[in-house]
């Protein structure tokens, strides 16, 4: 009885040191992972809501990179309606008219890379990319 | 002969060309073009006689045209016959017509919070010309969203015009909510694709082209291969002296691309129209008189009725100059006539203030 256990503890140990090295590698992955999306900043960072803002004709910041989940919401502050539209097809968002000062969000779920564009003036580029 | 290696000497690009400011050769011309607080370049002087074009006939034949911001729109030398050396026998216009461009109807921010009063004020203007215009050519952004009550709009104030007929190409603010879908049902009819069209109207062949469809990222205005295949059916059982007058709401040459001010496969528009003797392009869009001549091919485009813009590239971002005085308005406002002289294959262009 005292030898079963013994075995079964030991079995039990390296079953928990497995859990533990498969969490371990789990979350370094993911920190390596994050780390480079987000160029050092924090994980917690990352999924707060994020603000693109349309001024001077001009997407700010032109290129994003946020994590799978994350909110973004685009503001237009000049005196000329604006859009912001995805320029796959069939298109993943669209904004339609956002004149001064309207706001459209969209919640980026999937990991990928998304182009997207004023279908007004479309001098105006920008890209998103979910990690 | 002479005429095709005239052109290809002329065609060799804006090197004939360069833009200068008015100067007062003429005692009728009055710049009046005003933006932003700086005279803006208005008129195109050749740097060189190599095309053959009599200028001082140009400057003499601007006397007829009246006051305003007169324009040499003599362009190719079908047009050194088209002016008279004799300003005192002046020709009668066998017909004008009207541009307007970019009522904006719906904007309502400074300098203008009442776009539909200007575009009443045009009308006016329009209705007071001593020679009732023809056509109506209406260049683009009708509205500023789309809206359906911004086209009703416009349409209530275009019906007070007193002409017989008035014509319309979209811009991208006329089309951008909708893919243009509102835009053809109301003003599109018997249009072809994105709304483009032509018609003969005496002697004359007029082509209403749509730059504002499709539009892809990053790029200019856009013509796309099924107009242009419809273009090149459009014109082909022409003579090469039929006038041409083409209109499209973004400038088909480039004017400034950072601002997406032009058209990317314009340069094919006009080689199908090169045979032409003579080729005259009007636009919008950029709210603001510019013109520029090359070869037999005079491109000018109009003031808006809504709302002044920069010179290209003189302000960080092409939106409306807001600090106009209430006061200067109607200068920076206009309308642009256009005469043509049968037989002559000259148009005279005049823009002309709302005030």
């Amino acid at each position: 009885l005292g030898k079963t256990s013994v075995v079964l503890t030991a079995i039990s140990l390296l079953a928990l040191a497995a859990v533990g090295c498969a969490e371990d590698s789990a979350n370094q992955y993911e920190k390596a992972g994050t780390t480079a999306t987000d160029g050092g900043s924090p994980t917690a960072e990352a999924v707060k809501p994020i603000e693109i803002v349309i001024d001077n004709f001009t997407f700010s910041p032109a290129e994003l990179t946020i994590a799978a989940g994350t909110k973004v919401t685009w503001v237009n502050h000049d005196d000329v309606p604006h859009t912001a539209t995805s320029t796959a097809k069939p298109r993943s968002f669209a904004s339609g008219t956002l004149d001064t000062d309207e706001k459209f969000s969209h919640v980026f779920t999937t990991p990928g890379t998304y182009e997207y564009f004023c279908a007004v003036h479309p001098k105006m580029t920008g890209r998103i990319i979910v990690k | 002969m002479i005429f095709q290696e005239t052109r290809s000497a002329a065609s060799s690009g804006d090197k004939l060309f360069h833009m200068e400011r008015p100067t007062n050769a003429c005692s009728d011309f009055r710049p009046i073009a005003f933006t932003g607080g700086t005279r803006m370049t208005d008129r195109i002087i050749p740097k060189e006689q190599a095309d053959g074009i009599d200028r001082r006939g140009f400057l003499e034949c601007m006397t007829w045209v009246g006051t305003g911001l007169a324009w040499s729109v003599c362009g190719g030398v079908l047009s050194s016959r088209a002016l008279g050396a004799d300003p005192k026998k002046a020709p009668q216009a066998a017909f004008t017509f009207v541009q307007i461009s970019d009522s904006h109807i719906g904007f309502n921010k400074p300098p203008n919070q009442d776009v539909t009063a200007t575009l009443q004020q045009a009308v006016a203007k329009i209705n007071a010309l001593p020679t009732r215009p023809d056509l109506l050519i209406h260049t683009g952004d009708l509205t500023h969203l789309a809206k359906p009550s911004e086209f009703d709009t416009v349409g209530q104030v275009l019906k007070t015009a007193k002409t017989s007929r008035v014509a319309y190409v979209p811009g991208e603010h006329d089309v951008f909510t909708d893919d243009g879908k509102l835009y053809l049902e109301r003003y599109g009819k018997g249009t072809k694709g994105a709304g483009w069209h032509s018609f003969d109207h005496k002697g004359c062949h007029f082509i209403g082209l749509v730059n504002v469809a499709n539009l892809k990222p990053g790029g200019l205005g856009t013509l796309g291969l099924e107009q242009l295949d419809w273009l090149k059916k459009d014109v082909q059982g022409l003579g090469a002296s039929t006038p041409i007058v083409v209109y499209a709401h973004v400038p088909l040459w480039t004017v400034y691309a950072k601002w997406g001010w032009g058209t990317e496969d314009s340069a094919q528009a006009l080689a199908l129209l090169k045979r032409f003797g003579s080729v005259t392009v009007l636009n919008g869009h950029i709210h603001q008189t510019l013109q520029k001549i090359e070869g037999d091919v005079t491109f000018h485009t109009a003031r808006s009725t809504a709302f002044p813009q920069p010179e290209a590239g003189k302000a960080e971002s092409p939106g409306p100059i807001k600090n106009v005085p209430a006061d200067k308005l109607r200068s920076v406002l206009g309308i642009t006539n256009v005469a043509y002289v049968e037989g002559k294959n000259s148009l005279a262009i005049i823009d002309a203030s709302l005030e």
